[in-house]
C-alpha cells in the first residue's frame, strides 16, 4: 500500500512538472502567430478525424440496408461516404498545411526567443563553468523544445482526436459501449501514469550509462589522428563495442524483459476489451449487424492507440525533465538588468 | 570616457577575486595592469565589460555609476581584444564587422575596413588579394594563421572607433615572431589618442603604456589592505618600486 502511495505521489509530481514544462513552452516560446495556426490545424484535424470515424458509422447503415436487400439505400449511403471521404481528405490537407505553418514559425521563434533569453543574462552567467544558460545548453534546450512540440503537433494530437471522436461515435450508437470504452481509456491512462514513473526510475541509470558511454566514444573518435598514426583502428572498434555493451544489456533487461512482463497485463486487457464489448452486443440482441461492424472498427482502432498514448506520455515527461534545469535557470531574473538606463554619449573630443 | 574604480571588490560565491581596487583611467591614458597569474587582472577587465558587477565599491563612467547606463550604449564605444580569437566561418568582411552594431553597419565602407586592415598590417592587402574582403576564413578562421586571426581581432576592435580599448593578454598564446607582428598592430592602435586597459602577461605589450597598476595576489594582502601594490606613470618607476613588477620583469628578462 505504501509503495503504491509512493508511486502515486511520484507520478503526480512528474505530471505537475510535465504540465509546468509544457505550459512554459507554450506561453514563453511559441509565437502568437503559431498559436493561431495550431488552433486552425487542430480544428481541421478534428474535422478530418470526425470524417474518418464517420465512415464506420455510415457502413453501419450500408450493412443494415444491404442485409435487408435495400440496395439503392446502401448505394446512396456509399455515395455520402465518398463525399465525406473527400471532405476528410481536404480537412486533413488543411490540417497538414496549418500545422506546417505553425511548425515553421515556431522553429524561427524558438531559436530567436531562446537566443534573446541567453543574451539577457550577464557574460559571467553565460560562460560560468556550471552555466545552465550557455550556448550548448540553449542549443540542447531548443532541440528538446522542438521534440516536445513535435509530440504535440504531429503525434499526440492525432492520437487524442482519434480516441475522442471514436469514443464519441460509440456513445452515439450505444451509451453503454461509449461508457465501457471511456473506462478502458481511464484504465490505460492510469496505467501509464503509474508505470511511466517506475519506468523512468529504472531507465535513469541506463540513460546515464548510455550518455557516459557516448561521451567516451566521441572522445575516442576525436582522437582520430592518434588512432590512425598508431594503426589501432580495429582496437578502437572493439573498445567502442565494449563501451556500449553494459548499457545495452541493462536497456534490454528493462525493455526486453521487465516492461514486456508488466505491460502484457494491459495488452491482454486491451485485446479482450473490444471482444467483450462485441460479446455484449451479440448477447443483448440490441445491435444490428451494421452496429456490430461499426463498433468493432472503433473499439479495435481505439485499443490500438493506447500503447501510443503511453509512449507519448513517457516521452513528453522525459523531454520536459531534460529541459528543467535550463528552464528554471532562464526563469530566474538575470544578475542585473542592463537594457535600461542612461544612454552613454560619446565624448566629442575623442578621436 | 573617464573610468574610475572606487574601492571595488569582487567575490564569486565565497571566493574573493578582487579587493579594494581604486584607480582612475582618464581619456588618452594607456593603463597597464600588471600582476602575477591569478591576481585578478582579467576579472578586473571583465568588470569593465560588465560581465559582472562588483560585490562592493563602484565603477564610475564619466562620473556616473556604471550600472546607471544602458550597457550597450557604453560597450558600443569600447573595443575588446582577447587572448582567444573568436572567428566565424564566413568572409573577412563578416568577421571584421562582427562587433559593429546593426545601426552602424551600413555606414561601414570597404575603404574604411581596408584603412584599418592596412594600418594594422600592410600584408593583409597581399593576403586577401584574390577575393578581397570576400575571402573565406574557414571554420573558426582555420584558413588564417594565429597571428592573422589576432590581427583581424585587433582590426575588428578598432573598426568600432572606440574611445577605449581593452586588451586582455592578446599575444599570450602566440610565438615570439607572431607576437611581434600582432604587437606592432596593437602599437599602431594605441598610437592614436585612445585610452586603453592592457592586461599584461608579456611585458613586451607594455611599451606604449603611460600608467601602470600593479596588483598583488589576494593571498599576499593583509586583512584590510588594498590589492593594488603600486600606481605609477612609468615602467622604470614600477620596476624600482614594485617587488611584484620587478620579479615578473626579471623572469621575462624585461628591463625598462
Amino acid at each position: 500500500m505504501k509503495t503504491i502511495l509512493q508511486i502515486w505521489r511520484a507520478a503526480t509530481d512528474s505530471a505537475v512538472e510535465t504540465f509546468e514544462g509544457c505550459a512554459w513552452v507554450f506561453t514563453e516560446l511559441v509565437s502568437p502567430y503559431a498559436k493561431r495556426q495550431v488552433t486552425f490545424a487542430l480544428t481541421f484535424l478534428f474535422l478530418s478525424t470526425v470524417g474518418l470515424m464517420a465512415v464506420p458509422y455510415l457502413m453501419k447503415f450500408v450493412i443494415d440496408a444491404y442485409t435487408v436487400g435495400d440496395t439503392s439505400f446502401a448505394l446512396m449511403i456509399l455515395g455520402v461516404a465518398v463525399l465525406i471521404g473527400l471532405f476528410q481528405t481536404a480537412s486533413n490537407s488543411l490540417h497538414d498545411h496549418f500545422r506546417e505553418r505553425a511548425w515553421n514559425r515556431n522553429f524561427y521563434t524558438i531559436h530567436t526567443t531562446l537566443v534573446r533569453k541567453m543574451y539577457s543574462r550577464t557574460l559571467d552567467e553565460i560562460v560560468a563553468e556550471d552555466s545552465e544558460v550557455g550556448a550548448e545548453q540553449i542549443e540542447s534546450l531548443k532541440d528538446k523544445v522542438q521534440n516536445i512540440l513535435y509530440l504535440f503537433l504531429f503525434e499526440s494530437s492525432i492520437v487524442m482526436t482519434t480516441v475522442i471522436t471514436a469514443t464519441g461515435f460509440l456513445y452515439i450508437v450505444d451509451v453503454r459501449a461509449g461508457l465501457f470504452v471511456t473506462l478502458l481509456t481511464v484504465f490505460n491512462l492510469l496505467w501509464f501514469f503509474l508505470l511511466n514513473t517506475s519506468l523512468d526510475a529504472k531507465m535513469d541509470p541506463v540513460d546515464h550509462a548510455f550518455r557516459r558511454a557516448t561521451r567516451r566514444i566521441v572522445e575516442k573518435l576525436n582522437l582520430v589522428a592518434s588512432v590512425k598514426a598508431a594503426g589501432v583502428e580495429e582496437k578502437m572498434v572493439v573498445e567502442i563495442g565494449n563501451e556500449l555493451a553494459p548499457p545495452l544489456q541493462a536497456d534490454f533487461k528493462v525493455w526486453g524483459v521487465w516492461f514486456i512482463r508488466i505491460d502484457s497485463v494491459r495488452r491482454v486487457v486491451n485485446m479482450l476489451a473490444p471482444i467483450l464489448l462485441l460479446m455484449y452486443g451479440v448477447w443483448s440482441h440490441t445491435w444490428t449487424p451494421g452496429t456490430l461492424a461499426a463498433v468493432s472498427s472503433w473499439a479495435f482502432m481505439i485499443s490500438r492507440e493506447y500503447g501510443f498514448i503511453g509512449h507519448l506520455m513517457r516521452h513528453l515527461a522525459s523531454q520536459v525533465a531534460r529541459i528543467k534545469a535550463t528552464r528554471e535557470a532562464l526563469c530566474k531574473p538575470p544578475a542585473f538588468e542592463y537594457h535600461t538606463g542612461i544612454t552613454y554619449k560619446r565624448n566629442p573630443t575623442c578621436v | 570616457m573617464r573610468i574610475v574604480f572606487e574601492r571595488v571588490s569582487l567575490t564569486y560565491g565565497t571566493t574573493p577575486i578582487l579587493k579594494g581596487i581604486s584607480f582612475e583611467l582618464s581619456p588618452g591614458t594607456r593603463l597597464a595592469l600588471v600582476g602575477s597569474s591569478g591576481a585578478g587582472k582579467s576579472s578586473l577587465a571583465r568588470l569593465l565589460m560588465r560581465a559582472a558587477d562588483p560585490s562592493s565599491g563602484t565603477i564610475y563612467v564619466d562620473e556616473v555609476p556604471y550600472p546607471k547606463y544602458q550597457l550597450q550604449s557604453v560597450l558600443r564605444h569600447i573595443g575588446v581584444v582577447l587572448q582567444k580569437t573568436e572567428m566565424i566561418s564566413g568572409t573577412v568582411r563578416e568577421n571584421i564587422t562582427f562587433g559593429i552594431h546593426l545601426d552602424d553597419l551600413l555606414e561601414v565602407t570597404d575603404e574604411e575596413i581596408w584603412g584599418v586592415l592596412n594600418a594594422i598590417s600592410p600584408s593583409f592587402q597581399r593576403r586577401f588579394k584574390e577575393s578581397g574582403l570576400d575571402t573565406l576564413v574557414g571554420k573558426q578562421g582555420m584558413q588564417l594563421s594565429g597571428g592573422e586571426q589576432q590581427r583581424l581581432c585587433v582590426a575588428r576592435a578598432l573598426l568600432k572607433k572606440p574611445e577605449m580599448l581593452i586588451i586582455d593578454e592578446a599575444t599570450a598564446s602566440l610565438d615570439s615572431e607572431t607576437e611581434q607582428i600582432v604587437q606592432n598592430g596593437i602599437d599602431m592602435a594605441l598610437a592614436h589618442d585612445i585610452s586603453a586597459l592592457v592586461v599584461a602577461h608579456r611585458f613586451s605589450t607594455l611599451r606604449n603604456c603611460n600608467k601602470f597598476v600593479v596588483l598583488k595576489r589576494l593571498v599576499d594582502c593583509c586583512q584590510d589592505e588594498s590589492q593594488i601594490e603600486l600606481i605609477c606613470d612609468s615602467a622604470t618607476e614600477a620596476y624600482e618600486r614594485s617587488l611584484t613588477f620587478r620579479t615578473l620583469a626579471d623572469l621575462q628578462g624585461f628591463r625598462p
